[in-house]
């Protein structure tokens, strides 16, 4: 009975670690091949910049929980907003996203990800890490990636580069403008911050 | 001395009211001043540094090397007596080893032999940085004016990295010890002033990219200082806790 008891909890704990390990795979998986297909298309000449701004929007759109991320940033002010403020807020915080990150092309140069290892945080949230090399500068620069299991997609929220968590950053940045103009201001600066990039 | 006195008193003073804030609870009390200020340093950044540093840049390679290895060598002098006060003695004992070889055999620092036998870089540190690894939150965002970013803990860190430093001491702060009055003045702040522009020259993508892609800037380089100087004090170990773990 013993041995057969020990034998059931072996496979489960072995199926358990399995699944975890999984996981973790997973979101190193999704990290590697994001940025690798991302540096397909910036070192592609072939393609013409406005394509290639469209198709590094969608692979970020893709890649990463922009409602998420858009939710985190609001901080506790998305509480006291109504449903329609969120609609709003949640279009055009897609809209900034993207623009925020197809701007940031022309600063690649040469550098290369590549994935170190991941720690699973909880049932749901694993940080994948990686170094960012850059031959020019023979320099390497730790980037960790926060990844997420939602509703059975792995997404990412979050980079936090050399310690420096561009979410929170953001949060703050925004927690600024909703202090001092309110949610109409924050919605005009995304606007002006869009129609300029 | 005096002066020595006074630093003691106003370190005693923050280590006796400094709850230990952590970044997220930082405050900034004096926006309203902190953001005019910011405005200045900014117009002070557009006529000056950038423009001089955008020179630097030009300059070759191994020009800008030798600088870079000059003056973070200096900065030793401070770094080390502060990883003795954090207990970081191998570092310190590395660190001393990395000054004494690039100030004999690299040529007062412009070369770096140190790292070729093996004593490799390690973070600087500075009196804000103990004052947090003893416990003392930053209290107050503040802006200074020239000097940028800073806190009320990190400002008293900062007067501890001039008055307690051996190369101001010996240069500016000692008129009769190694160098005359004139030359003495101009070797510290010629050193400072090359520190600051390879700073911004090293850093000058990075803080355009923050500027272009921010809806409010002031608030991204607090943001930006503040969880810089915790991940420093922290030395990359994130001691706060995770808020995504909790999110929905």
């Amino acid at each position: 009975m013993f041995k057969k008891v020990s034998f059931f909890n072996v496979i489960f704990l072995i199926s358990l670690i399995n699944f975890s390990f999984a996981f973790e795979k997973e979101a190193e998986s999704l990290v590697q091949s994001t940025t690798d297909n991302a540096k397909k298309i910036i070192l592609d000449n072939s393609i013409k910049l406005e394509e290639k701004k469209q198709k590094i929007e969608n692979i970020a759109l893709d890649a990463v929980d922009v409602d998420g991320l858009g939710r985190f940033t609001l901080g506790s002010s998305r509480e006291s907003l109504n449903e329609e403020q969120l609609k709003l807020y949640t279009k055009t915080f897609r809209t900034f996203f993207a623009k925020n990150i197809s701007s940031r092309l022309q600063n690649y140069s040469d550098q290369d990800i590549k994935v170190t290892g991941s720690k699973k945080i909880s049932d749901n949230y694993v940080l994948v890490s990686s170094k960012m090399i850059s031959k020019k500068d023979n320099q390497e620069i730790i980037i960790d990636w926060r990844v997420f299991n939602v509703n059975n997609k792995l997404v990412i929220r979050d980079l936090v580069v050399e310690g420096l968590s561009l979410a929170k950053t953001q949060r703050e940045e925004f927690g600024s403008i909703l202090a001092s103009k309110g949610f109409d201001g924050l919605i005009n600066n995304l606007n002006e911050f869009i129609s300029k990039n | 001395m005096n002066k020595f006195l006074r630093l003691t008193a106003i370190v005693t003073v923050v280590l006796l009211t400094g709850v230990n804030y952590s970044y997220s609870k930082t405050s900034d009390c004096f926006e309203r001043v902190n953001r005019a200020v910011f405005s200045f340093n900014m117009a002070l950044d557009k006529a000056i540094f950038k423009p001089v540093s955008k020179g630097y840049s030009y300059l070759p390679s191994p020009v800008k090397a030798s600088v870079g290895n000059a003056t973070s060598n200096v900065s030793y002098l401070v770094t080390i007596p502060n990883q003795i006060l954090q207990g970081k003695i191998y570092a310190a004992a590395n660190d001393t080893g990395r000054f004494l070889i690039n100030t004999t055999v690299g040529i007062l620092g412009l070369f770096d032999p140190a790292s070729r036998i093996g004593l490799e870089k390690k973070e600087h540190e500075d009196y804000g940085q103990t004052l947090g690894v003893w416990g003392v939150g930053h209290g107050c965002y503040v802006v200074l004016p020239v000097f940028g970013p800073s806190s009320i803990r990190d400002t008293v860190g900062t007067i501890g990295n001039i008055a307690l430093d051996p190369f101001y001491l010996s240069t500016v702060g000692d008129k009769e010890l190694l160098l005359d009055n004139n030359l003495g003045d101009r070797t510290y702040y010629i050193e400072q002033g090359f520190d600051k522009i390879n700073w911004r020259a090293e850093n000058g993508k990075s803080i355009d990219d923050l500027e272009k892609n921010s809806i409010d800037f002031y608030a991204s380089v607090r943001s930006v200082y503040l969880q810089r100087r915790d991940n420093l004090t922290n030395d990359g170990k994130s001691t706060a806790d995770d808020e995504w773990k909790e999110f929905k």
